[in-house]
């Protein structure tokens, strides 16, 4: 038993490899879909459930990703395999400076500012002229490995499936670990933080900048699962949602944010034909579970699923 | 032997902590007023006065809370005045707070886990990666939590909410995570406050076992003459931000301006309709 709970993680890696075998196209396009917004909700996270600053710059990061990863493909040549590090990297940084204003700004007030940088960029996607492309955006080459083409979503999966785990697996060992603990120490009592030593300051900017790394990573994917990408998939609607998946999920946890990615993108599909009252749900999702269940589905669960253990915040030893 | 000797030579030149002429104020009030201290034999050293004496402020000024308005704190000899709370922690000077320093969405464990965070070693990468180095690390972390628990008697709570907690347990966790940082000196603001007769029982044995084996230092504070006496090796009295007196506790319960300090001046009671 402790042995398969080791491999866990790696048996369900495996399990998921067959998936293309059951799906049709369409739906191996939206549970790649689901799988990028579950990094979209965890990068999130990391900033507004873990160190609990409240930022709404996250959809600038997964569109800095998108665009950033579709440039140097497009504008550069280079590969996908190293565009997708660099536009991570890219948006890291992004993130990083992001986190400057989050050390002096009341909450509010970031809100604001970020809500800004977000409108901003899409502001620049939109008149970028020929560097951005334009209102109409533009087509993503295809990722290529010698004469492998990953055109198909069926292909795409199996890069969207390997990042993914990857990236949840890097997040997942950094949440369990001390620096994971300090992010959580920093939002429940920033002295009590600092006196034990924690630098309350870089402990902010490295979630911020983690943070973007991992919705520029998530945004990098999107690039290839869309294989176009226009200005319009990172505004307003696209904030909105983040927030969402992140509250209804749960703040400051890894199941949830599973939950909450999939769940809340997998919804639309869910109400074909009455899209017109997508919003309205999302809106009351938003009232529901900040009135009534503040932790979302995970402390839903945890609080009246009978036998359900708290997810382990630090790394297993034998 | 060798370097024994140069040890306590360095010893001799630098007072472990030394305090000269700290003075905090408040808009125009002065929470601390030229407060001298030194701190230079081991065990256990009490700061008593009553509320509002600035038993608080002290322990805020030598962890970098407050500003200080004028004054020198040096700690081995250095100057830590102006530093950062977590600077001065980096060095070794850990601290507890009278509330409010527990984080309650942790477990026990965790909490006591986040005291590590003075002596870790492992990068953000070698983290992520679950490098060799790292799981050494996550596992002396844990051993070290799980026998300090065990310690505080606290090991049947590992798994339970600190927010769950009693107050005087939560005391405990906090004490458990500050001792979690192997620290040289450790300011402990009211450790006592909520606990049992039997838990304080406790907690005096555990401290002074603290302070006699592992050499560290002890400040605290307490407005309770009775725990103070009880633990201290030394006690300075500080009353409207002054030290009014200084010495072993036997010496401390028979000096007058204590006792008036506590009790008010005779007679001055009456008059002022208390």
């Amino acid at each position: 038993m402790k042995r398969l709970k080791k491999y866990k993680s790696l048996l369900c890696f495996v399990l998921l490899l067959f998936i293309p075998l059951l799906t049709t196209n369409y739906t191996q396009y939206l549970i790649n879909i689901a799988f990028i917004y579950i990094l979209v909700t965890l990068g999130f996270n990391l900033v507004l459930g873990y160190v609990g600053r409240f930022s709404f710059a996250n959809a600038s990061f997964f569109g800095i990703g998108a665009y950033s990863v579709g440039l140097l493909m497009r504008k550069l040549g280079i590969p996908f395999w190293f565009s997708l590090p660099l536009g991570g990297l890219i948006t890291g940084a992004v993130g990083l400076l992001l986190g400057f204003p989050a050390l002096r700004l009341h909450r509010y007030y970031l809100a604001v500012v970020t809500l800004a940088f977000t409108f901003l960029m899409k502001f620049i996607y939109i008149h970028g002229g020929g560097f951005t492309y334009g209102p109409s955006g533009f087509d993503i080459p295809v990722p290529t490995i010698g004469v492998l083409r990953f055109s198909s979503d069926k292909n795409v999966y199996y890069i969207v499936l390997v990042v993914f785990f990857l990236v949840l697996t890097l997040i997942a060992n950094i949440i369990k670990s001390n620096i994971g603990r300090s992010f959580r120490s920093v939002n429940e009592a920033e002295n009590a933080a600092e006196a034990l030593s924690m630098n309350t300051r870089k402990t902010v900017l490295l979630a911020f900048a983690l943070s973007g790394f991992v919705v520029g990573i998530a945004g990098g994917l999107l690039s290839i699962v869309l294989r176009r990408i226009t200005p319009d998939s990172f505004g307003m609607l696209e904030i909105v949602t983040h927030f969402i998946m992140v509250v209804f999920g749960g703040l400051g946890s890894i199941t949830g944010s599973i939950i909450g990615g999939s769940v809340i993108s997998l919804l639309p599909e869910l109400l074909r034909g009455s899209q017109e009252y997508q919003e309205l749900l999302y809106g009351l999702l938003i009232v529901i579970f900040v009135l009534f269940a503040p932790k979302g589905i995970y402390g839903f669960i945890l609080k009246y699923v009978p036998g359900v253990q708290r997810e382990k915040l630090y790394q297993d030893v034998e | 032997m060798k370097s024994y000797t140069r040890m306590s030579n360095e010893d001799n030149r630098h007072p472990f902590l030394l305090v000269k002429g700290l003075t905090v104020e408040f808009g125009g009030l002065s929470a601390l007023m030229n407060v001298d201290l030194e701190v230079s034999e081991g065990g256990i050293r009490g700061i008593i006065g009553p509320n509002g004496a600035g038993k608080t402020t002290l322990f805020n000024a030598l962890t970098g809370f407050v500003k200080a308005a004028a004054g020198e704190v040096k700690y081995q000899g250095e100057d830590i005045l102006g530093l950062r709370p977590y600077e001065i922690a980096k060095k070794g000077v850990i601290r507890t707070f009278q509330g409010g320093g527990i984080f309650s969405e942790m477990n026990v464990l965790e909490n006591l886990m986040t005291g590590y965070h003075r002596l870790l070693e492992s990068s953000l990468l070698e983290v992520a990666f679950r490098f060799r180095k790292n799981k050494s690390e996550a596992k002396k972390i844990w051993g070290k939590a799980l026998r300090l628990l065990e310690a505080l008697k606290l090991k049947d709570l590992a798994e339970s909410l600190a927010g769950d907690l009693s107050f005087g347990q939560q005391r405990l966790v906090e004490l458990g995570r500050a001792l979690m940082s192997d620290p040289k000196l450790l300011l402990l603001d009211e450790p006592a406050a909520g606990l049992s007769s039997s838990e304080r029982d406790d907690l005096i044995q555990l401290l002074k076992g603290i302070a006699g084996g592992n050499g560290i230092y002890i400040l605290l504070t307490d407005h309770s003459m009775d725990f103070v006496m009880g633990i201290c090796d030394y006690i300075t009295v500080l009353n409207y931000g002054q030290v009014i007196g200084e010495g072993k506790p036997e010496d401390i319960q028979k000096n007058r301006e204590v006792i008036e300090a506590y009790l008010g001046h005779e007679g001055e009671s009456d008059a002022s309709g208390r």
